[in-house]
This record gives structure tokens, sequence and C-alpha cells, in this order.
């Protein structure tokens, strides 16, 4: 068997899927050791990890420098990676939402303004909608933008809405829901089918039990 | 004049090699120009890959393009020949964006093409070339086969609305199981209809022994029909291996109907090969005649280079 190259997402996520990678098997005890170190090996297992950051997981599994990955679907509808997406793994569970200072409504006048991480979501989204925006990108930080003015609304993940209330703001509307999804590249699913098949069924046993 | 090809660059070596399989098979060479009129691409940019295109003002002032595609070039320049069959092969640089905004590249692309009366012995016949295409790049390779009218086919079993198609198509590019159960679930699909979807994007193997698993699946479809048709004609010049069924080869159906291919090279993350019928292109384009073909892109050799 040949060995399968697993891009995770750094931080409480990444480790949520090892969890579930250890225990269907694939498990490399030295991953969760405290230490720099970004690649982990169990050959016997026939696996290899690696720890990226969460949005660059879809870029290496895209470019197959990952044979999978796991990324948020948030991730995958803003940069539309041309993978597979074999697997909703049921954690990282939240969604993606419209907020705005509570007591908010449109300006009739001219376009909305819209601060976010995701202009693309948000751009498809206010297109159905048939709604002229103003996209404003940011890259954190974004619930500040509505209380400075920078923006109307901001289009953004909500998991309990915490950050939201404590900064004045509400979400209004969902656009979608957000969860980890399994992923592969497309060639490697060619040439390691029956690995990947072999991670993809036990994974899916796994989530079947879980959720 | 003796060529050392050790001198030559990966790319080169296949260009050769793909030059000489398509005139072995009786496909001529097609020579077309380095430019067309912008308006070719700008009229269909849904067929390219990537609309961004580098454009110029001709001495005459006409809005002019290096070639970003040659399929187009190949429709426009052939002429209506009732009951007839162009076998044409090139081998050109075409010029397209980058991914990302890493700028514009010139990139080496050799192909076949088939433009008029297209019968099911000329769609086997030019399976039977790709498959070849890739044998000639040495390697290892896999040619994945899918016929989107038998996902049409497939849709309307599950009793899908035609407006609908456009996003299951996308589920199944992905092979996306967790949107195809919220897909099925917010159009109200029956379970019998989501199992026939579940079961459409899991096909992946041999492309013998896929077609008999799914042989319950539309039994009377023409498109199944054409699969084995093809599966037949590989069997029968012993070229199966590395042959498989794949409905996840998705190209847009706006221009593209029928047979659909892709090729990958172990070693290489992306296809290297793809093609298809694109009857539904040539008759945008004003020309009654049917047309399949692929192209080999070539500067995807380039991964092998470590």
């Amino acid at each position: 068997m040949e060995c399968v190259n697993i891009a995770l997402p750094k931080g409480r996520l990444g480790k949520t899927v090892y969890d579930m990678l250890a225990s269907a098997g694939f498990e490399c005890p030295e991953l969760l050791e405290e230490n720099r170190r970004l690649v982990f090996e169990n050959a016997e297992a026939g696996v290899r990890y690696f720890w990226v950051k969460p949005s660059d997981v879809s870029v290496y599994v895209e470019r197959g420098a990952a044979d999978m990955g796991v990324a948020g679907s948030d991730i995958l509808r803003e940069y539309t990676p041309e993978v597979y997406e074999l697997l909703d793994l049921g954690v990282g569970v939240c969604r993606m939402a419209v907020a705005a200072p509570r007591g908010f409504e449109y300006h009739p006048s001219r376009p909305l303004r819209v601060a976010t991480k995701f202009p693309n979501i948000a751009s498809r989204y206010y297109a159905g909608q048939g709604r002229d925006i103003d996209i404003i990108k940011l890259n954190g930080s974004v619930e500040i933008a509505p209380l400075l003015g920078l923006s109307d609304v901001i289009v953004d993940i909500v998991e309990t809405g915490k950050t939201l209330r404590e900064n004045g703001l509400e979400a209004f509307e969902t656009i979608m829901p957000i969860s980890a999804r399994l992923i592969a590249n497309k060639a490697s699913f060619q040439f390691k089918n029956a690995e990947i098949s072999l991670i993809h069924s036990a994974l899916k046993r796994i989530t079947g039990e879980t959720k | 004049m003796i060529i050392d090809d050790s001198l030559l660059r990966r790319d080169e070596k296949a260009a050769f090699a793909l030059r000489a399989l398509f005139e072995k098979h009786g496909y001529s060479r097609f020579f077309m120009g380095r430019f067309e009129e912008y308006d070719l691409y700008a009229g269909n940019k849904d067929f390219l890959a990537d609309d961004r295109m580098i454009s110029f003002t001709d001495i005459d002032g006409t809005l002019m393009a290096p070639k970003p595609d040659v399929t187009l070039s190949v429709i426009r320049h052939t002429s209506d020949m009732p009951g007839q069959l162009r076998k044409v092969y090139y081998n050109e640089n075409v010029y397209r964006a980058g991914r990302g905004d890493s700028g514009f590249r010139e990139i080496m692309q050799a192909g076949l093409e088939c433009i008029g009366e297209v019968k099911d012995e000329d769609i086997c016949q030019t399976v039977f070339m790709a498959v070849e295409s890739l044998n000639a790049l040495g390697g290892r390779c896999v040619l994945n086969i899918s016929n989107l009218s038998f996902v049409t086919d497939v849709f309307a079993a599950a009793k899908l609305r035609p407006e609908s198609y456009g996003h299951a198509l996308r589920f199944v590019r992905e092979k996306n199981a967790p949107a195809i159960r919220d897909f099925c679930l917010s159009e109200n699909i029956s379970p019998e209809g989501r199992e026939l979807l579940e079961r459409l994007i899991a096909v992946h193997g041999p492309l013998g022994t896929m077609l008999e698993s799914i042989r319950g699946i539309c039994p009377g479809s023409p498109a199944l029909k054409l699969l084995e048709r093809v599966n037949a004609y590989l069997a029968r010049l012993g070229k199966t291996d590395g042959v498989l069924l794949d409905f996840s080869i998705v190209n847009n159906m706006a221009y593209y109907d029928g047979m659909v291919f892709q090729g990958y090279m172990e070693g290489i993350p992306e296809s290297i090969l793809s093609g298809g019928q694109y009857d539904a292109l040539a008759r945008k384009m004003g020309k009654k005649a049917g047309a399949i073909g692929f192209a080999v892109y070539l500067n995807k050799l380039e991964y092998l280079d470590k």
C-alpha cells in the first residue's frame, strides 16, 4: 500500500479530525506531541500527516501536495478548488450568516456595504437576491466593520453568536450551514484509489456512529 | 539528420510521439494562424477553461487575440461537408492565464478533432486514440470515461427538475455525497431517486466491470449502449487496461453532450488529457456537423521534472 498524504487544518478542528482518523486505525501518536514539527508519518498505517493553515488545505490537495485533506465547506465554497468532496465529517459545525447592528434596515438608495473574509460567497449570495453591493474584503476582526461605519453588514462565520452579541451585532440571515469535509485530489483518487477508499470508508463508519 | 532525443524536453518528445501516432491512424495536420478575432472567443467564453485572454488591435483596427484555445478555430475553419468526416490533429501553442494571478502562459497542446458525420464507430476510435495518446506519453496513465447523456438520463429517472440539473452536475463533478443528500432533501427527491444519484457518484472502476454494476440503472438508455459499445471496441483491441468509468467528468453542458473523457498520469496532480463530443458547440457556431476530439496538455509534463 502506498502512503497517503493528508493535510490537516492546524488547531482544534484538525485535532478532532485526527482523533477520528486515529480511532479508525490511521494513528500517528507523535503528531500530538508538543513540538514545532509539521510533517508526521506512520508508514505501517500508510499515512503521512501535515499541519497546514486551514484556508490552505484545499490548495495543498488541489495541487496534489496532499492526496487528501480536511477543509471547512466555507473555504470550499469560497475558493471552489477542483477536488473531490467525499464526506461531511459532522464536526466544525457552524454557519455563514449576514450580521448587522441590532435594528439594522437596508438603505434604499445606495449599494449595501458588505465587509467579509469571503467575497465570493457574499457576492454570489447577493447576486442571487439581485441586490447591488459594495464588497469590502477584510482579513480578520470583521465584526468591527459596522461599528466603525466601514460597512452596513458583515458576512461571516457564526458559531455560537457570542462574539456578535458582545459587539452589538446580530445574525439575521443564514447563507449556508458549514462543516468540515473530507476532500481528495482528483489525480490521487485515480492512482491511490484503494488507500483513499479505505480511509474514506473508515471515516464514513465513524461519522455514521457519531452523528 | 539524426536528432539525439536526449536533447529534447519531455514535452517536445511527447509532441513528436503524438504526431507520429496521429499520422499513423490517418489524421491530417491542421494548420492555423496564431491569432483569431477576439469575438470568436468572447462569444464562447464559457467553453474556455478561463475567460481571461490577451487581446490586441491589429493594423486594420480589428480586435484580435493570440489563441487561448484550438477547438474553436478548428470548428470555425472547417466547412460543412454532408456525409463526410474530417479527421485532423494539431500541435499548437495556446495562451492562457495561469492559475490565480500568475499571469499569462504559453502552453503547448496537441490533440485531434473529428468534425462532420460522427458515427458511433468514430466515437469508439476517438476514445481508443485517447488511450493510445496516454500510452505514448509513457508512465502509468488512466482514462476516465463518462457519458453526459447517461448522467441526464439518471437525473430524469431520479425526477430532478431540469432547471436544477446544473446544481446536481456540480455535485456529481465533486463526488459530493453530503451535497447530494442536502440537495435531495431541499428538492423533495424520493429515497429511490437519491439512491440513484448516490450510485452515480460512487461509480469509479474498470469500464467493463462498472458497466455490469450499473446495468439496472436506466437500462434502455442509448447513452449506456454507447458506453458498452466503446468497451467492446477497446476490448477487441486489447486496450481496456486503465480505462475507467467515472461520471464525475462534467464538462460544460452548453457545449459538450454525450461521451466525455479525461486522462491522468501518475505524478501529475491534474488531468493531462481532456475531451469529448461537442456537437452543441458546433451547432452554436452554425455548423450542421457533429464533433468529437481531445487535447493533451503537454505543459503539464513539467510536473514530472522534480
